[in-house]
């Protein structure tokens, strides 16, 4: 999927957050824990770039404000911006994003993943196809696009913390 | 046997081959000769059936390769080798035997120096390498290696040429890779002894070809890898410097291929060749490789190549570095380090960029190099650094962190007396000296300012005394310990009586410190105790700190920073604190004297006690333990029930050496049985016990042990309660790791006899944890007996557990839990199919803690992979998975996820067939209300999804 000509040879670096420190609520069996922001911004933080070794929270390419969580509607809002307005990778990274929020989340809420307004050139065209099921379900069918998105993802398990 | 015998024998044999021991044997032991052998083989070598000849050739070339090297003496030799170069113009099918036959003869001890020539030429006119199969053509490499072992000055003055013209056409397009990895190991010996001469271009162009090797290892030869070839080959390249001007254009070409595998041998290359030649014959080259180096370099594509790029830079500037400088060499060197700035400059622009660490740290390798490319690049690069770190101060950690190590070279090369940097780097001072006030970037700060710290003005330094106090009781003193601790030690090293003045005599905890605070001021102080010098004073301020009355607010503080301190001290400071500062006698005192009812500090001064005595020698422990026990003693009479005096107690006894005796041990030790079943609190009694088990184990007077377990044994069964189950627990184990058979055996099957017991079975079911876990009391540390293999010997009783009737009682299975958790993996692994049932019971059982123990014990061993469990997925991964969608138990749930995750990372093919049901079984699991199990669900799915 990607070329040897890298897009964006310098991108700016962000720092990482810290690891969620474990409250005395979370180690309480009795209380319920809500889905937040927080928790599904660790779910994709971790991803990698397809272009550089560097995770999408390092590039600034997904955020925690903005990622919208409503509970009670059941519904999560992922908002990513790409490094650069022309990145032909926007796309890739944006179904990245979406496949392991599909496959991390419980199937009772409704992901939407788009790019924060503004911040690429083709960015209706981009969010269409992210918003079409059938076109992410027929992306998923592709065994080479498939190997590049767990490309991506496979580096989350080696930088998540284990519990 | 006589030559007319040894005839009538071949002539007898359908295949002379088969003869070759016996021959050998004879030759051996002198009855016959080699020339003798073959005037009895004449009939055979000369005969007009060629394979009769071959047989003659055959017997006489294998019976040459296992004689005794030493047995020819030169004229046989010459002979032989002038019978074998003319048996090589024989029929195809005779030759191999020669040349076998000629290797043999090369390895002989009294190999002539006329031969050489003769096999030289006889192999040029007769043989054509190719043409052979790959035994024939080693023994060829073997012929020419033996030449050259042995007569290699020969060969350079009288026929450099025909050997290497020999070597070069033989092999020639060699494709198998044994021979090929044979001849690598000596060309470079060929090429550095041999002249080249007019073959340097032919010995290059052999070698060429391989270069870059791609290789996939081959079982059937020898599972040589690409890496044992390429590591080969790179040898020979650049064995003689000759071949600098053909090897240099092939590496820059093999640089723009967009092979990883050509590039990094390539880089690799250039690293060994500008260590291995003389800098002029890399110096004509100098800008190419530059080129092609920098089109990996910065920004490379792969991270790995870029890394061996900058390590093929600084080799080719450290060959710069020990060669003497003419012009020409002078000018490459500048082109090459303005080039490195020009090409680099633009990535130092913004610290938030991604290339700014990496190009720093390039830059960083370059200026470490030598002292000429520090003071070329440090100029060009410290007023931009300086310039960032006035502009970005919310980047300076970022900068500090990549100038730090470009500080410690520059203070190696004295570029602060040179004129170019000095003045720059004094601008460093004062704005690292700002950093440390701000809590972002003080622990880079404080690494700028150890690497700087001899440079540093006299008042300047001073003043960073009174700054201290206030950085121990930053919040930011956890980010920056390791940095600031760093930067105490080195100040404590280098200003000793500086510190002793400013930071030890001067140490005051003000009233106004938090816990935190007063705990994070010690640990500064602590730094400064492992200097000789300093420890004697930094020790009395701690002791002060515990023992005066006015200072006894920050008393426990002092306690615990102590004890985490000296775990991680050395033996010498350890002694010395008891020597000069008289730490443990002084702290028995006083605790003994002020017996406290908080068990966490005497817990801790009886931790702290232990490791200064285990570090003491005899007489010390003697005099030590005289004084101890009398404060025991008194303190016992001054209260009614023995509380935390035994705590202390054990601190200073379970250390002790084995010789040193101690008075009525028999009725110190009644009174510990007695204390360990009777005492108060739970606490003593658990001291009393591990007492007594150390007691035991290091006994060595018999009648006065037997006593002992006699005692306890009567006491134990007098008193049924959970605590005479615990004693009887830790004589236990005390016993085992004593080695002390066979009453050891005897406790073991008493203590697993009670496990199913309705009352103390729970007690004596925890007790295994107890026995198998690693125990500080009871450790080489404090000089006690640790036999080898002691958990085999509590393992092999695990029958005792499982061999119930019926339906296991849940404290059998907590036992048996325990013991497969905490024994070794290799023993788990022996009855892992035998107790299959038994653990999918546990899993199933009501008892988390049960359902745990054997979680953990499946996690452990599914972490280190072990194969057993694969072909036991069957079972597990459904219970797993039922375990992570019911269990009531948060822990349960996550170590079951976990489990599950662990099984992800086996063999995808053998995984392949759960895949569905553990992705579908996980999906209810991402839900879980727990945050925690969530993640857990996620890891596990995401690993499943990958398979």
């Amino acid at each position: 999927m990607t070329s040897n000509i890298l897009q964006n040879v310098n991108p700016k670096l962000f720092l990482k957050c810290d690891q969620r420190l474990i409250t005395d609520e979370e180690l309480n069996d009795d209380v319920r824990d809500l889905f937040d922001e927080r928790e599904v911004f660790d779910l994709i933080r971790n991803i990698n770039d397809p272009e550089h070794p560097l995770t999408l929270e390092e590039l600034h390419v997904v955020d925690i404000d903005n990622i919208m969580v409503d509970n009670d509607n059941n519904r999560i809002e992922v908002l990513f911006t790409p490094t650069i307005p022309h990145c032909s990778l926007a796309t890739l990274i944006g179904l990245t994003i979406r496949v392991q929020l599909l496959r991390s989340l419980p199937s009772r809420f409704k992901v939407r993943v788009k790019i924060s307004p503004g911040t690429h050139n083709s960015e209706n065209a981009i969010n269409k196809q992210l918003g079409d099921k059938e076109r992410v379900a027929a992306a998923m069918e592709n065994s080479t696009l498939l190997e590049t998105i767990n490309n991506c993802i496979a580096t989350v398990e080696k930088t998540t913390k284990q519990f | 046997m006589s030559a007319m015998d040894l005839l009538h024998i071949f002539r007898n044999s359908k295949d002379l081959t088969n003869l070759t021991d016996a021959v050998v044997a004879e030759i051996e032991t002198g009855d016959l000769t080699v020339l003798k052998l073959v005037e009895i083989l004449g009939p055979w070598l000369t005969n007009t059936d060629k394979n009769q000849r071959k047989q003659g050739t055959s017997l006489l070339a294998s019976v040459l390769k296992l004689i005794p090297t030493r047995l020819l003496q030169e004229k046989e030799c010459l002979f032989m080798v002038t019978f074998f170069c003319n048996r090589l113009q024989d029929h195809f099918t005779i030759s191999p035997y020669a040349l076998e036959g000629l290797a043999a003869l090369t390895a002989m001890d009294n190999f002539s120096d006329e031969s050489p020539i003769e096999i030289i030429k006889a192999l040029q006119e007769n043989i054509t390498c190719q043409a052979l199969t790959q035994p024939q053509r080693r023994d060829i490499y073997l012929i020419l290696y033996n030449l050259l072992n042995k007569k290699s000055k020969k060969i350079s003055t009288d026929f450099p040429s025909d050997y290497l013209y020999t070597l070069i056409s033989g092999m020639d397009s060699e494709p198998d890779p044994r021979n090929l990895l044979f001849l690598f190991s000596f060309l470079p010996k060929a090429f550095t002894e041999i002249p080249l001469k007019h073959l340097a271009e032919e010995a290059f162009a052999v070698l060429e070809c391989y270069f870059p090797v791609d290789f996939t290892p081959v079982e059937e030869k020898g599972n040589i890898t690409r890496k044992d070839l390429a590591r080969g080959l790179e040898a020979c390249l650049v064995a003689n410097p000759a071949f600098a001007e053909y090897c240099i254009p092939v590496i820059c070409d093999k640089m723009e291929s967009s092979l990883k595998v050509a590039q990094m041998d390539s880089l690799s290359l250039i690293i060994r060749a500008s260590s291995s030649w003389n800098l002029e014959f890399l110096n004509p080259f100098i800008k190419r490789l530059w080129y092609s180096i920098k089109d990996v370099l910065i920004p490379g594509n792969d991270p790995e190549v870029a890394l061996l790029a900058g390590e093929a830079l600084t080799s080719i500037l450290g060959a710069f570095s020990t060669a003497v400088l003419s012009e020409s060499l002078t000018e490459s060197l500048t082109f090459l380090l303005d080039s490195i700035i020009s090409s680099t400059h633009c990535y130092l622009s913004n610290p938030s960029l991604s290339l700014f660490l990496p190009t720093l740290r390039l830059l960083h390798n370059i200026i470490a190099v030598s002292s000429t490319t520090a003071v070329f690049i440090l100029p060009k690069i410290l007023p931009q650094l300086l310039a960032l770190l006035e502009v970005n101060s919310d980047q300076s950690d970022v900068i500090l962190k990549a100038l730090s190590p470009i500080l410690v070279s520059s203070v190696k090369f004295d570029c602060w007396e040179s004129d170019t940097c000095q003045e720059h780097l004094y601008k460093f001072i004062p704005i690292i000296l700002k950093t440390i006030e701000d809590d972002k970037c003080r622990g880079s700060g404080f690494a700028c300012l150890t690497a700087v710290l001899n440079k540093l003005p006299d008042d300047k330094r001073l003043s960073l005394y009174k700054a201290i106090p206030t950085i121990a009781c930053s919040e930011s003193f956890h980010s920056c310990r390791e940095e600031f601790s760093r930067f105490i030690r080195k100040l404590s090293e280098e200003y000793t009586l500086e510190v002793e003045t400013n930071l030890i005599y001067t140490f005051k905890i003000s009233e106004e410190f938090n816990a935190t605070e007063v705990k994070n001021y010690l640990e500064v102080l602590t730094w400064t105790v492992d200097y000789p010098l300093l420890t004697e004073a930094s020790g009395k301020v701690l002791l002060n700190h515990i023992i005066q009355k006015e200072l006894a607010s920050w008393r426990t503080h002092v306690i615990f920073v102590l004890r985490d301190y000296l775990n991680k001290t050395d033996v010498k400071v350890l002694k010395c604190l008891s020597s000069v500062c008289g730490f443990p006698e002084k702290l028995l005192h006083f605790y003994f004297q002020n017996i406290t009812e908080e068990y966490g500090e005497v817990e801790s001064v009886a931790a702290i006690v232990m490791r200064i005595v285990q570090s003491l020698d005899i007489e010390e422990q003697r005099t030590l333990l005289k004084t101890g026990l009398e404060l025991f003693d008194k303190s016992i009479a001054m209260n009614d029930s023995p509380c935390n005096q035994l705590v202390l107690l054990e601190g200073l006894a379970c250390g002790l050496r084995k010789d040193v005796e101690i008075e009525n041990c028999l009725h110190l030790s009644t009174c510990l049985i007695e204390y360990s079943i009777t005492a108060h609190s739970n606490v003593s009694q658990t001291s009393a016990a591990r007492l007594l088990a150390v007691f035991i184990n290091k006994l060595s007077n018999e009648y006065e042990l037997s006593k002992i377990l006699e005692l306890a044994r009567l006491k134990i069964k007098a008193n049924p309660s959970p605590s005479s189950v615990r004693l009887s627990a830790w004589i236990t184990k005390s016993l085992i790791l004593r080695g002390y058979y066979p009453p050891c055996d005897d406790w073991l099957v008493e203590l697993f006899n009670l496990v199913p017991d309705p009352v103390f079975g729970m007690n004596a079911a925890d007790c295994v944890c107890l026995l198998l876990k690693e125990c500080p009391y009871l450790s080489e540390a404090n000089h006690c007996n640790i036999g080898l293999l002691y958990k085999q010997r509590i393992f092999q009783k695990i029958n005792l557990l499982i061999s119930q009737d019926g339906k296991p009682k849940k404290s059998s299975s907590l036992a048996v839990a325990h013991m497969l958790k905490y024994s070794p993996t290799i023993l788990v692994l022996g009855v892992i199919n035998e107790l299959t049932g038994m653990m999918v019971h546990c899993l199933e059982s009501d008892d988390c803690s049960i359902t745990l123990a054997i979680l953990e014990t499946l996690s452990s061993l599914l972490e280190a992979g072990v194969e057993v469990l694969c072909t036991l997925a069957e079972s597990f991964i459904p219970r797993f998975i039922l375990l992570a969608q019911t269990s009531s138990y948060m822990a349960v749930r996550q170590e079951a996820l976990n489990c599950i995750y662990l099984y992800g990372k086996y063999d995808s093919m053998d995984m392949l067939p759960y895949k569905t049901k553990v992705l579908a079984g996980l999906q209810k699991c991402l839900d879980d209300k727990k945050r925690l199990v969530r993640q857990s669900a996620v890891k596990a799915r995401t690993r499943w999804f990958l398979i």
